[in-house]
C-alpha cells in the first residue's frame, strides 16, 4: 500500500501574541505541523503498519518547510517531497502544486486533514480528488475496512454518520476524532534527519502561482468583557450568579 | 508561555527543539492533568506509585536518554537529557516524575561508563521502559555529603561479594519493590582501608525479574513533598553481589561515583529550571489579574523589581544547567579529547547550586504574592516549594559542597585548609 499524506505548516498558535493596542498579531513564531495533518498522518502510518508499503509526506509552503517536514518524518513518514516557494499561495495553486506531485508517483491512498487550523478553507482534498480524477471521501471519522483495493469509512456528517465505500484509489479527509496521533520519541527524531526529503520549487513543476486576492487587514476579533460587579451578602451574590448562570447558558 | 528568549550563545539544534516539543505535548497529555493527583494519592501513602505514567514515560523513551540504543537506550545526548526533565518538571512542579526520570537517566549512564558489559545489558533495557528502577544510594545514617567515610562493607569471596551496612535517606525504595522488573542502585562499599581509595561501587540489585533478594530489608519515608516518587532506607545484611556487577575498579568507586553525581546534578538542576519556569508562569497570570488599590499588583514595584530579579537569576540557572550539558556531551557522547572529566566539576556545581536555590526562592516570592490562597491546599504552588526544596537540603549533592567545590577550584584547595 503506497499512501500519500498532505500535510500543512501553521504557525504555532499557542505562541502567536497579540498586540493590545492594535489587535495585530505578532508572527515571529516558529511553524509547526497542523494539528489535522498529524491526525492523517497518524491514519497512513496505522494502515502501513497493517497492511505494509510506504507513507510520503507531501507539502507545499515556505522555506521554512525543511524543518517542519522532520515532524512528520518522525512521526513515521518513510520520506518526503516538498515545494518550499509557494508561501501565499492559495487553496487553487496548493491543489495543483499538490496534484503535479502526487502525478508523479500511483498512490493507493491520498489523505489529509480535513482542513487546517489557520485558514481552514477546508478545500483541498475536494480539489486534489477532481484534478486527478479520483474518488473522495471527507469528513472521515473512522476507518472501518481498508484492503488493497476498497476502503470503507465513516463519515462524520455532524448530525448523522454516513458509512461509505469506495474502491481504490482514493482521495480522504480526516476530522480530529479519527484518532489521537503519536508523539515522536528521541529515537524517531533521531531517524527523521536521515530520511529522504525530495525539494522542488512551484517552477519545477510547472505551476504559476496566481495570487488572485490580497490580504488586506489580518486582526484578531474584539472580545469586550462584561466585567459586572455583583455586590451583596454570600448568599445574595451565589443566587445572582446562579440566575445569570442559568439566563445565559 | 515563557520560554527562551532569542539568543546566539545559548541555541538548539532542529533536533534538539523538535525533542522538545514532543516531550512537552507528552507531558501535556499525560502529566500536567495529573500531577496533582499524584501528589495528594502518594501523600496519603507513599506507596501509591503512578506506574502507569512511569511505564508510559518508558514507551516514550523518557529514560536512560543518552544510554546507547545497543543497551535499550535512547542513543541521545545529555543535552537532551536535560530538555526532557526541565519539560517534565515545567508539567508537575512537585518534581516528582522529572526526579524520577533524572535519576533513571544519569545512573543508568553512569553505569554503562564505568560498569561491566553483562550488568548494562541486563539492567539498563529494563530502565529504559519503566520496568525497573536504577538511581544512587550511597548516603548511610552518619551523613551523605561525607563520602569518604561511608561504613558499609564488602568482602570478597570466589566471585561474590558480601555486603553488609545501612542506607538512608534513598530514592526508589518502594518503586524498586513495586514496579515489574525490580531495580536497584549504583551504590557503595568499603572493600580497601579508610579513606576514599578504598571504597568499590556495584550495581545492587534488590529485585530483579519480580524476585527480592535475600539480605535487603526496606524502610519507606514519609516526606513532605515531592510525592510520587518514594524515600526510604535499607539495611543489608550479608547481601551478596556477582562480581559482573562491580561497578568499575575495585576501590576506583570514590571517583567512579563522582563522576556520576556530576551528571546526576545536571539534571537535577534542569528539573529545578523546569519547575522555575511553571513558578514564573503562576507568578505573571497572577499580576496580570490581581489587582489591589485599584492597581495590578504588579504596579507595585516591591513586586515587580523583586520578581525581575528573580528572573534573572532563572535565567543564569538555565544558562549554568545548559553550559554543563553540552560540556558533558563534549566528554562523554562526543568524546572530544580537549575535554576531561574534571572539566564539569565548577560547571556542575555552579548549576545545581543556582538552580535549586532559586527554584525555592521564587516559590517562597510567589506564594507571598498569592497571599493567603497560596497558604491553602487549594492553590498548587505549595506543592513546587516542598519539592524542590529536596534539592536544596540535598540530594546529589548539598548547596554548601556544591560552595566547596567552586571555593577548591577557584581559590585552591590548599588556601582552603
Amino acid at each position: 500500500m503506497k499512501i500519500a499524506v498532505c500535510v500543512k505548516e501553521v504557525y504555532n498558535l499557542e505562541q502567536v501574541k497579540i498586540i493590545k493596542e492594535t489587535r495585530e498579531p505578532i508572527l515571529d513564531v516558529p511553524k509547526k505541523l497542523d494539528d489535522l495533518s498529524r491526525n492523517a498522518l497518524e491514519e497512513a502510518i496505522k494502515i502501513r503498519e497493517k497492511l505494509g508499503g510506504e507513507v510520503v509526506a507531501i507539502s507545499a509552503g515556505s522555506p521554512d518547510l525543511k524543518k517542519t517536514i522532520k515532524e512528520a518524518l518522525a512521526m513515521g513518514a518513510d520520506r518526503a517531497v516538498i515545494v518550499t516557494d509557494c508561501s501565499n499561495s492559495t487553496p487553487e495553486s496548493t491543489a495543483l502544486i499538490l496534484s503535479k506531485i502526487l502525478e508523479k508517483d500511483s498512490y493507493d491512498l491520498i489523505i489529509m486533514g480535513d482542513a487546517s487550523s489557520d485558514d481552514y478553507s477546508g478545500q483541498m482534498a475536494s480539489r486534489i480528488a477532481e484534478i486527478l480524477g479520483l474518488p473522495q471521501i471527507t469528513f472521515v471519522s473512522e476507518i472501518k475496512e481498508v484492503s488493497e483495493e476498497k476502503i470503507t469509512c465513516v463519515r462524520d456528517m455532524d448530525d448523522y454518520l454516513e458509512v461509505v465505500e469506495a474502491d481504490l484509489p482514493c482521495v480522504l479527509s480526516v476530522t480530529n476524532e479519527i484518532n489521537e496521533p503519536r508523539i515522536p520519541a528521541l529515537k524517531d527524531i533521531l531517524k527523521a534527519s536521515k530520511k529522504p526529503v525530495e525539494t522542488l520549487s512551484a517552477n519545477d513543476l510547472g505551476v504559476e502561482i496566481p495570487q488572485p486576492y490580497e490580504i488586506i487587514e489580518n486582526l484578531a476579533p474584539e472580545i469586550d468583557r462584561r466585567q459586572e460587579v455583583i455586590e451583596g451578602d454570600a448568599g445574595d451574590v451565589a443566587r445572582k450568579l446562579a440566575e445569570i448562570i442559568r439566563r445565559e447558558a | 508561555m515563557i520560554d527562551f528568549p532569542k539568543n546566539t550563545v545559548l541555541t538548539f539544534s532542529e533536533e534538539e527543539e523538535l525533542f522538545r516539543e514532543s516531550v512537552r505535548e507528552f507531558c501535556e497529555r499525560y502529566i500536567a492533568p495529573n500531577w496533582i493527583e499524584v501528589d495528594k494519592r502518594s501523600e496519603q501513602n507513599p506507596m501509591d506509585i503512578p506506574v502507569d505514567i512511569i511505564k508510559k514515560m518508558g514507551e516514550q523513551g523518557l529514560f536512560c536518554i543518552p544510554c546507547s540504543e545497543e543497551y535499550g537506550g535512547q542513543g541521545g545526548t545529555y543535552t537532551m537529557a536535560t530538555i526532557a526533565m526541565e519539560e517534565i518538571a515545567y508539567a508537575d512542579p512537585s518534581v516528582a516524575l522529572a526526579v524520577y526520570a533524572l535519576l533513571n537517566t544519569g545512573w543508568p549512564f553512569a553505569l554503562e561508563l564505568f560498569g561491566s558489559e553483562e550488568a548494562c545489558q541486563e539492567i539498563i533495557p529494563e530502565v529504559a521502559k519503566g520496568r525497573a528502577f536504577f538511581g544512587i544510594a550511597s548516603t548511610e545514617p552518619q551523613g551523605g555529603s561525607d563520602v569518604a567515610g561511608l561504613k558499609t562493607r564488602a568482602e570478597k569471596k570466589d566471585d561474590v561479594y558480601v555486603i553488609s551496612g545501612e542506607k538512608t535517606f534513598i530514592s526508589g525504595v518502594g518503586e524498586v519493590q513495586k514496579l515489574e522488573w525490580g531495580g536497584g542502585w549504583f551504590t557503595l562499599a568499603r572493600t580497601g582501608g579508610e579513606g576514599h581509595k578504598g571504597i568499590s561501587a556495584f550495581a545492587l540489585l534488590a529485585r530483579k525479574n519480580g524476585e527480592l533478594a535475600d539480605g535487603w530489608e526496606p524502610t519507606i519515608y514519609e516526606d513532605i513533598g515531592r510525592h510520587g516518587l518514594t524515600t526510604g532506607g535499607f539495611k543489608l545484611t550479608n547481601f551478596e553481589v556477582e562480581s559482573k556487577y562491580l561497578i568499575g575498579e575495585e576501590n576506583r568507586g570514590f571517583y567512579h561515583v563522582m563522576e556520576g553525581f556530576n551528571l546526576a546534578r545536571i539534571v537535577v538542576a534542569a528539573a529545578t529550571i523546569g519547575a522555575s519556569r511553571w513558578l514564573l508562569e503562576q507568578a505573571v497570570e497572577w499580576f496580570r489579574t490581581r489587582k489591589l488599590f485599584g492597581r495590578n499588583i504588579s504596579a507595585f514595584q516591591g513586586v515587580s523589581f523583586k520578581f525581575a530579579d528573580l528572573y534573572a537569576r532563572w535565567e543564569a540557572s538555565r544558562y549554568f544547567v545548559y553550559r554543563a550539558s553540552r560540556l558533558a556531551d563534549k566528554i562523554y557522547i562526543e568524546k572530544d579529547p580537549s575535554y576531561k572529566p574534571l572539566d564539569l566539576n565548577v560547571p556542575v556545581a555552579l548549576a545545581k547550586n543556582y538552580g535549586p536555590e532559586t527554584c525555592v526562592d521564587l516559590a517562597e516570592e510567589v506564594m507571598k504574592w498569592y497571599g493567603a490562597y497560596a497558604y491553602t491546599k487549594e492553590a498548587p504552588i505549595f506543592r513546587a516549594w516542598l519539592g524542590p526544596f529536596s534539592y536544596v537540603i540535598g540530594a546529589e549533592g548539598a548547596q554548601n559542597i556544591m560552595r566547596l567545590i567552586i571555593a577548591r577550584d577557584i581559590i585552591g584547595r590548599e588556601y582552603l585548609k
